[in-house]
């Protein structure tokens, strides 16, 4: 049997992806995610710029994990610069980055996943069968933002970050005022992990490499090295060249990337896969009480253990904010200077990587930005040549909501993939 | 406008943002879907949806050249078109590129036939269609939008902020950036943001683009005599809205 298969502009992800499958005899000869997205230059468009608004224009890369971008381009540009933050600017930056994952993975979960499971066109559709579930999304939408906007202006490019510091700081009375809208919705994240826990899932596993910050300086979110779970192999960042190859393939605007040659995941389900033994023991008590478990080989269980992060970031942000006495201080001044930096950041869809070359007027000479997503597509691709041949029988549609759920269980984002410069710096 | 208009959202090249600051009005946003209909908006809905509707927002800009056939397209579908955001009004954040060497692009691009598919300048929705309206910004005021929409379904003219960055600041008693010398774009920009970035301690960096009387020549002079270097101040300049008419004689010498 030969056959076609076509997703044209997939649905409820971040930007504009198609898919391709090309099945001869009933063997799976081709798939291809083509990234659609036009390509803005990212890495090009911060050349020659100063060091300082880096971070700012690195932000539009992405609307929803855009306080990621900010906080991995200041911890690389600060590196280059000789600057040390303080530790308060440092909590701050974390709760910023919390606030972003914490909004992200239920945007995630409650309006991009979860529809395909109820058989609805769109999360609203909630509205009519179970307002709760919509009222809860928006609920923690809206908690978790609020973290976003107190802490960096608004929710979506943050003003006040800025090298050295914060621009403005909040108040604590507004401080106070989070730790308080956090803790009225502590019933609501405890089940949420309980209704991801009982979706229907493909059953559908394929072993494959996992990566994740596994040591870091303070915050376990800003990472010093990286450790793959398969290959036990732990590496600094400052040599992530050497283990990721990024490529790019001429089908789609977005490069890919592989870890020593092979594909690999970087994910919530990457973090929980390799850090299992570490989450507090609400959330371990979760896990205990599903079907799911840790390690898992399966993308599907994406889903859930952005719904186990849920929690674990919900209580560590509570922590943060509760252990929180805001000091007046200045952003920290910088001086002009040569100079190279790389950050690792775990972000709402794995790690983020940002590197910085500066001239010494402190200026942008080269850069180089990796996204979680760009880490994962090749991933995707091979899961979908795994995946399919077990839903090979089903009518057209079913298979395509299949695969939709399994790209989407990756929750990719597309804007963030296809940022890359030019040939010309790749071969530098 | 009859009762409940037909409302589609689209995207095209863009960071997501303006969506995702759509979303992120959560009550009002759901309050807007009960007095509009919202047929296409695929961020978070299946494209069931191919028909006509009564306004199309559109994020984003045209970046390949097939970008351009959607628009077109989307255009021919809508009776009002409203550009969502600075990259939809002016081309925004990818524009920067237009002011680098074209001939060093030339050179990356002739190996990768994906860059064929590129367009030459980058712009706004208006260089290839009709847009009845720009909301503007990087990314959208969320409350703006809300106004903007409930005006549309009350069928009254919407009415969009023509005042400069400097009203607002001034109303929410800003200590000015240009009386301390330093770089700020506030008097040659479209305010509507409630002067967002200057209430937080930053400098205007102009996300709304530059208004129809704004002054360039003069805060030019002004940046000079404050010893501001030539770089920094084109660099401001280009970061959102560096294709705009209105800009072009400040950045290019």
């Amino acid at each position: 049997m030969n056959r076609e298969i076509e997703l044209d502009h997939i649905t409820k992800i971040e930007g504009h992806a198609n898919l391709y499958v090309k099945v001869t005899h009933g063997k799976i000869k081709k798939v291809e995610l083509r990234v659609v997205e036009g390509a803005r230059y990212f890495e090009g468009l911060l050349l020659n710029r100063d060091a300082t608004d880096a971070h700012y224009i690195a932000s539009r890369i992405c609307g929803v994990c855009s306080q990621a971008h900010v906080v991995g381009a200041l911890h690389a540009i600060e590196k280059a610069l000789g600057c040390k933050s303080t530790p308060q600017t440092e909590v701050l930056r974390e709760l910023l980055l919390l606030g972003d994952i914490l909004e992200s993975h239920v945007l995630h979960l409650y309006f991009l996943a979860l529809p395909d499971y109820y058989a609805y066109s769109s999360a609203l559709e909630f509205a009519n069968s179970d307002p709760k579930i919509l009222r809860a999304a928006l609920v923690l939408k809206q908690t978790f933002n609020r973290i976003e906007r107190v802490l960096g202006g608004r929710e979506v490019h943050a003003v006040t970050p800025v090298v050295g510091g914060f621009s403005k700081l909040p108040t604590q009375e507004e401080i106070n005022g989070l730790v308080k809208d956090l803790k009225k919705v502590e019933k609501m994240v405890l089940q949420v992990p309980g209704l991801i826990g009982s979706l229907d899932l493909p059953k559908f596993s394929r072993p494959c490499e996992h990566i994740a910050i596994s040591r870091s300086n303070g915050s376990m979110f800003f990472g010093d090295e990286i450790k793959a779970m398969r290959n036990g192999k732990v590496f600094s960042i400052e040599e992530y060249k050497r283990n990721i190859n990024e490529y790019v393939d001429f089908t789609t605007t977005s490069k890919e990337a592989l870890f020593l040659g092979q594909s690999f995941m970087t994910s919530a389900l990457s973090r929980l896969n390799i850090h299992y033994a570490k989450l507090s023991p609400v959330a371990k008590k979760l896990v205990a009480g599903s079907k799911v478990k840790f390690p898992n080989d399966s993308p599907f269980a994406n889903n859930f253990a952005q719904a186990i992060e849920l929690v674990e970031f919900y209580y560590r942000a509570l922590k943060l904010l509760e252990g929180l006495k805001i000091k007046q201080e200045k952003p920290i001044p910088v001086k002009p200077r040569a100079g190279h930096g790389v950050s690792a950041t775990e972000v709402p869809r794995g790690i983020l990587f940002h590197e910085y070359e500066l001239n010494k007027s402190g200026s942008i000479k080269k850069c180089n930005i990796i996204t979680p997503t760009s880490q994962n597509l090749h991933n995707i691709e091979e899961d979908v040549h795994a995946f399919l041949p077990t839903i090979l029988d089903k009518h057209e549609a079913a298979i395509k909501l299949e695969l939709e759920k399994l790209i989407r269980a990756y929750d990719p984002c597309i804007s963030c993939s296809t940022h890359f410069l030019s040939l010309k710096l790749d071969r530098e | 406008m009859k009762a409940k208009p037909l409302v589609g959202i689209y995207a095209l090249t863009s960071c997501s943002g303006c969506q995702v600051t759509l979303l992120g009005l959560e009550e009002k946003f759901l309050q807007l879907t009960e007095i509009t209909e919202i047929k296409y908006f695929p961020l978070i809905k299946e494209r069931l949806y191919d028909g006509r509707v009564d306004v199309a927002f559109i994020e984003g800009t045209v970046i390949r050249k097939e970008e351009i056939e959607t628009l077109r397209d989307i255009r021919k579908k809508a009776k009002i078109l409203v550009a969502l955001g600075t990259c939809a009004t002016f081309g925004g954040i990818a524009s920067i590129r237009d002011f680098e060497d074209k001939a060093k692009v030339m050179t990356c691009v002739y190996p990768n036939p994906l860059f064929l598919d590129s367009v030459h300048n980058v712009r706004g929705l208006d260089c290839y269609v009709k847009v009845d309206y720009a909301l503007r910004g990087c990314p959208i005021v969320g409350e703006e939008f809300v106004r903007f929409t409930t005006d549309l379904v009350l069928g009254k003219k919407p009415v969009v902020v023509e005042e400069p960055v400097c009203v607002e600041c001034r109303r929410n008693k800003n200590i000015c950036f240009l009386l301390k010398k330093k770089q700020c774009l506030g008097p040659l920009i479209y305010g509507g943001c409630n002067s967002i970035c200057i209430n937080e301690g930053r400098p205007c960096y102009g996300c709304r683009g530059p208004m129809k009387e704004a002054n360039l020549d003069a805060l030019m002079r002004l940046f000079k005599r404050y010893g501001i270097p030539f770089s920094s101040i084109r660099n401001s300049l280009t970061v959102f809205a560096g294709t705009s008419k209105r800009y072009r004689r400040g950045v290019l010498r």
